[in-house]
């Protein structure tokens, strides 16, 4: 009875090179998913109006940005907190001002809303111990 | 050949884990309303939730006309469908169960105040002796579909409207088989599933004292938890800061000690699929989240022993404690350096 041969399992070269590119495209995908697409070591503030994008900006440096929504003034500023930036509404036009008293926010996953202008400004970003959702 | 089939397929997997959820966010129900929906039905779910939230908002209202809430306040007696009847009886019995310091009927008190509205006052105490005598969700009457307020009362479903939501909410995603998803109706949170990967989601609970800080993160999978505190909305006069959740027996702001109360409490799961959502959970977390800040700790933590209903809390005290109730041990982690004492109680 003849056996076939076992067919040569050392690796070629072209094994390692569609291994390397796998893995670089694995690593790249990694890095973009958690800066999604931008520094992931920076915050960013994603301004949403009526639930659409409005803006979005890199936290990197003390700025005043000002937003207009349904008849309301928002003036929103950067500042330097701690080793890096926080986002607060410093004044507002609106009825009640809870955006106004929700103060300054700097991590990942938190918000300012107002509701009479109803926008929003969330933190997108990658922290140590960031979280998905907060509460209160 | 095999070398390029083998890296699709190495691209398909990648391709696979990276998958990004559907993202949505809506303003309704007087607060902001965020959802993260994984999987191939995400988007579908999406467009399904904000039509349930949509209609779910024009029944229960109390500021649009045309809701059957607005109808019922307006008439005294109407006749609503089987949802706002499950909804309204469920309040009753939350209202019962808390021996009134959750009650649907502050409508008039809180109205008085300017909670509702643009204008926020102070009222009399004579006025607020007055409205009340309004405040008695006992006195009610559902019967089958028809619904009747005593003279002058008013019902506000705020408290425990958005709580419902959720369970709705939590029922089409399980009917379109979606097995992870974040929803966050303003401070209510459903964690649905797991995160992808495998991991619990993580929800910070805000320092009531110090929004950019956490007292804690919760690590969630397939649960509900509702968040209450004097600081979510509020206005100041002559120096006195006035928050929003009001004592049904003094018709004031609340003054019981704690700063925050968070309940947490097991999803619906799965359930026989009737004509609409029974309010489950989320209707509970809601309406105790409100009770158990105006009954203050001692109260609270009484009723979370001995009460019957399954659910866990985080409360914030104004002394500077954190207290966690045991069924939590495991799942909150406190936050270092915010100056708080945490304590874990059974």
């Amino acid at each position: 009875m003849s056996t076939r041969p076992f067919p040569k399992l050392r690796p070629t070269v072209g094994d390692v090179l569609v291994g390397g590119a796998v893995l670089l495209l694995a690593v790249l995908c990694g890095l973009w998913l958690r800066g999604g697409g931008e520094d992931g070591r920076t915050l960013s503030a994603v301004v949403s109006i009526d639930g659409a994008e409005a803006d979005r900006f890199l936290l990197v440096k003390e700025e005043e940005r000002i937003y207009k929504s349904r008849g309301y003034t928002l003036h929103i500023r950067v500042e330097k907190s701690g080793t890096g930036f926080s986002v607060a509404v410093t004044d507002s036009d609106c009825p009640g001002k809870d955006c106004v008293h929700t103060g300054a926010i700097s991590r990942v996953g938190q918000s300012v809303v107002c509701l009479p202008a109803r926008l929003s400004i969330q933190l997108t970003g990658t922290q140590d111990g960031s979280v998905d959702a907060v509460i209160g | 050949m095999k070398k390029m089939i083998t890296a699709a397929l190495a691209l398909c997997f990648l391709c696979a884990c990276s998958q990004e959820p559907a993202v949505g966010e809506l303003f309704a129900m007087d607060t902001i309303m965020d959802f993260s929906i994984y999987g191939s039905q995400g988007e579908a779910a999406l467009v399904q939730t904000e039509e349930l939230i949509r209609e779910l908002e024009a029944t229960l209202s109390r500021t649009d006309e045309s809701s059957e809430i607005s109808k019922l306040n307006a008439a005294g007696s109407a006749r609503v469908s089987p949802q706002t009847a499950a909804l309204l009886a469920s309040a009753q019995e939350y209202g019962a169960a808390t021996a009134g310091a959750f009650d649907v009927t502050i409508a008039p008190v809180a109205n008085a105040w300017g909670f509702t509205g643009e204008k926020q006052r102070v009222p009399g105490q004579e006025e607020l002796e007055d409205l009340l005598a309004l405040v008695d969700s006992s006195a009610i009457t559902v019967e089958g579909d028809m619904v009747t307020l005593s003279p002058g009362q008013m019902v506000d479903l705020g408290g425990i409207a958005k709580g419902y939501t959720s369970d709705c909410v939590e029922a089409v995603l399980r009917q379109m088989q979606v097995e992870s998803a974040m929803v966050v109706l303003g401070g209510n949170v459903y964690a649905h599933g797991e995160k992808p990967g495998n991991t619990p989601w993580r929800v910070g609970v805000r320092d009531p004292q110090n929004q950019e800080a956490y007292v804690g993160v919760l690590e969630l999978q397939d649960a509900y938890a509702i968040t209450s505190g004097g600081y979510q909305r509020y206005f100041e006069q002559d120096g006195i800061v006035y928050h929003h959740i009001l004592d049904p027996d003094t018709g004031c702001p609340a003054e019981s000690g704690l700063l925050s109360v968070t309940v947490v409490a097991p999803a619906n799961g799965e359930g026989e699929q009737g004509a609409f959502t029974q309010p489950g959970n989320g209707a509970m977390c809601d309406a105790f989240s409100t009770a158990l800040f105006v009954m203050g700790e001692e109260r609270a933590l009484d009723f979370w022993r001995e009460s019957g209903y399954t659910f866990d809390l985080v409360l914030v005290t104004e002394d500077g404690r954190v207290v966690v109730t045991e069924g939590l041990a495991q799942q909150f982690s406190p936050e270092e350096g915010t100056g708080y004492v945490y304590e874990t109680v059974s």
